[in-house]
């Protein structure tokens, strides 16, 4: 029994060893899979940002180009409104 | 009217009237009295009650020309009359500088008259009558309101009132006429003497009718100037409305197109975030399924009685493994979540930016609509000149899709906390190609032929969209917000099917 003990003491802990690694192998396996998800997800959500930014630059342009074509017509009304209240008053 | 008979309003002249009333708010103004108040030595009577009178006053100073009140007089005219004067400084100040460089050069080239014409017509809108100068479609509707309806309108239709009543005059010597040659025919054919004298009237009847004719002519020629003149405005201002229309119509579209975009994106971001979470969960239930062996490792160490020295020495790297694969977890659901906050507040804004273009372009076409009333004046009416301009089709901006989240999905989204998967370990897992066939079926044994194949989820797409591979396991709840959010995305009847998307994650059958 004494002679025993040391060995199976030893199988033991080489057991215990070996799942310990496994154990390890499998969550560093899970980790570099988080990894992989997380390195996914934020590149595609990068990529849709990218969209986003680009759309709202659109919208922002031609946005501009509306608040230009208002400004102009603005000019314009206002040239007529001028012009119809001299001639209204000339009248 | 008798000498002694007290003159009233009516019978003094209007100018002498308004020069009374004007003399007596400058001498009030300088007796610093507060004008809120009504002094005792303002009676009523000593205004002008009549308000044509006062309205004809008003056009002597506007440029001679009688303007049609355009809003209901107070019957306090002495204090509106001084809050008027107060801000009539103010109201050129800020017409003044609504104005581009140029046409404030023309407003000071400008008589008084015409000045004052702009002036009235901003108070005529109301109390914020220059802050309607400042929007297009306010100045669009000033410009058809204040000019056309209430002076070229009106004007002209006091010349076709007279035109009418000229029309009338002559008619009934026309009436005359006739009646009197049937009697000279009568005379002359039964021989009764007389009837060369009635003869020389018909003569008379006809300088009268002529002389009718003649100032009808007159003010026909007046009328149709001036319904020219209304025209020449209207095309002018419809021009200058339709140029802006066709901008708005040109620079509309692609602005739709992109918000349509941007509605994409932000489906996409949801179905990318419900697919994380689901691989999240996944990976969560390894890391539990991990910690619980690590527990057993250590439970079997202390059995075998390892000092706690050597159990740490096993049991520690591996829980430090764990926790760090959490952590990344969290980092990035936080990371998401912020992402996802920017990227609607980016397309909030963007849609908050295009908003009232969508509205003002349909306000210009309501506001053109607005022509110049149609007045018949005989053969000489120069009416129909409209070329259809203002027909100018609206064209409709496209209805935003209705998207409705599925009740069940949308919160569970954000609410998917890492603790959750550790306690759905024993949950069933399917894996996803299965859960799709199943879903197709369970809609068919359904719903039947009621079913259209494009309302049934195409698996290839699905796998495509979600970068999900076939094989990869997934639990009810995850499927049904990822299938959710797909639906979503590729605009597909999710209300419709949203009962049966819950009843099948619980693994109900179909009817």
């Amino acid at each position: 029994m004494n002679t025993d003990q040391p060995t199976t003491s030893s199988s033991a802990a080489t057991d215990v060893d070996i799942r310990a690694k496994e154990l390890m192998a499998q969550v560093e396996e899970t980790n570099r899979r988080i990894a992989e998800t997380n390195k996914d997800s934020r590149e595609h959500t990068d990529a849709l940002e990218a969209q986003v930014d680009e759309s709202v630059d659109t919208v922002e342009k031609l946005s501009a180009d509306l608040d230009r074509a208002e400004k102009e017509a603005g000019d314009e009304l206002d040239t007529h409104m001028l012009q119809q209240a001299e001639d209204l008053a000339s009248e | 009217m008798s000498e002694g008979f007290p003159q009233d309003s009516k019978a003094k002249g209007a100018a002498e009237r308004q020069r009374e009333m004007e003399e007596e708010m400058e001498s009030r103004q300088a007796g610093a009295e507060t004008p809120e108040t009504p002094t005792p030595e303002a009676p009523k009577a000593e205004v002008p009650e009549d308000t044509a009178a006062r309205d004809e006053a008003r056009a002597a100073d506007a440029g001679g020309e009688r303007i049609e009140p355009t809003f209901s007089e107070p019957d306090a005219p002495t204090l509106e009359a001084l809050k008027t004067a107060a801000s009539e400084g103010s109201a050129e100040r800020n017409l003044m500088a609504s104005l581009s460089l140029e046409n404030q050069k023309f407003l000071n080239k400008m008589s008084e008259g015409g000045r004052n014409l702009l002036i009235q017509a901003s108070e005529s809108i109301g109390l914020d009558g220059m802050s309607t100068f400042k929007t297009i479609a306010g100045k669009m509707g000033v410009a058809y309101n204040q000019f056309w309806l209430d002076r070229h309108a009106k004007k002209a239709a006091g010349f076709k009132r007279e035109m009418d009543m000229y029309d009338l005059q002559t008619g009934a010597l026309d009436k005359a006429r006739g009646k009197m040659m049937s009697i000279v025919e009568k005379f002359t054919k039964q021989g009764v003497p007389g009837a060369e004298a009635i003869a020389l009237k018909l003569n008379d009847i006809d300088r009268q009718k002529a002389g009718l004719l003649n100032k009808k002519d007159r003010v026909q020629s007046k009328f149709e100037g001036r319904d020219n003149k209304v025209k020449l405005y209207a095309n002018e201002r419809d021009r200058i409305a339709d140029k802006l229309i066709g901008r708005y119509n040109e620079k509309l579209e692609p602005m739709e197109a992109e918000l349509g975009k941007l509605e994409t994106c932000r489906d996409e971001m949801d179905l990318s975030i419900a697919v994380t979470e689901a691989k999240h969960n996944d990976e969560l239930l390894e890391l539990s399924r991990s910690e619980k062996e690590n527990k057993e490792l250590e439970e079997a160490l202390r059995t075998s009685g390892a000092s706690e020295r050597e159990i740490r020495k096993f049991i520690e790297p591996l829980a430090d493994q764990i926790a760090q694969g959490r952590a990344a977890i969290r980092a990035e659901k936080d990371r998401l979540a912020k992402q996802k906050a920017a990227i609607d507040k980016k397309v909030a804004k963007a849609d908050a930016r295009a908003n009232p273009y969508r509205d003002k372009r349909e306000e210009f076409v309501r506001v053109k609509a607005g022509r110049p009333v149609k007045m018949e004046a005989g053969a000489r009416t120069r009416g129909k000149e409209f070329t259809g301009r203002e027909e100018v089709a609206a064209h409709p901006r496209g209805e935003a899709p209705t998207l409705e989240e599925a009740p069940a999905a949308g919160g569970a989204a954000q609410e998917t906390a890492a603790g959750t998967a550790e306690t759905t370990e024993e949950a069933t897992r399917f894996e996803t190609s299965s859960l799709l066939s199943g879903w197709n079926t369970y809609l068919k044994e359904t719903y039947g032929k009621n079913v259209p194949a494009n309302e049934l989820v195409d698996s290839k797409d699905f796998l495509k969209t979600t970068k999900l591979p076939g094989t990869a396991k997934l639990n009810p709840k995850d499927f049904k917000n990822i299938l959710g959010k797909y639906y979503k995305l590729r605009k597909m009847p999710l209300n419709k099917f949203s009962k049966s998307i819950d009843k099948f994650s619980r693994g109900e059958k179909p009817k």
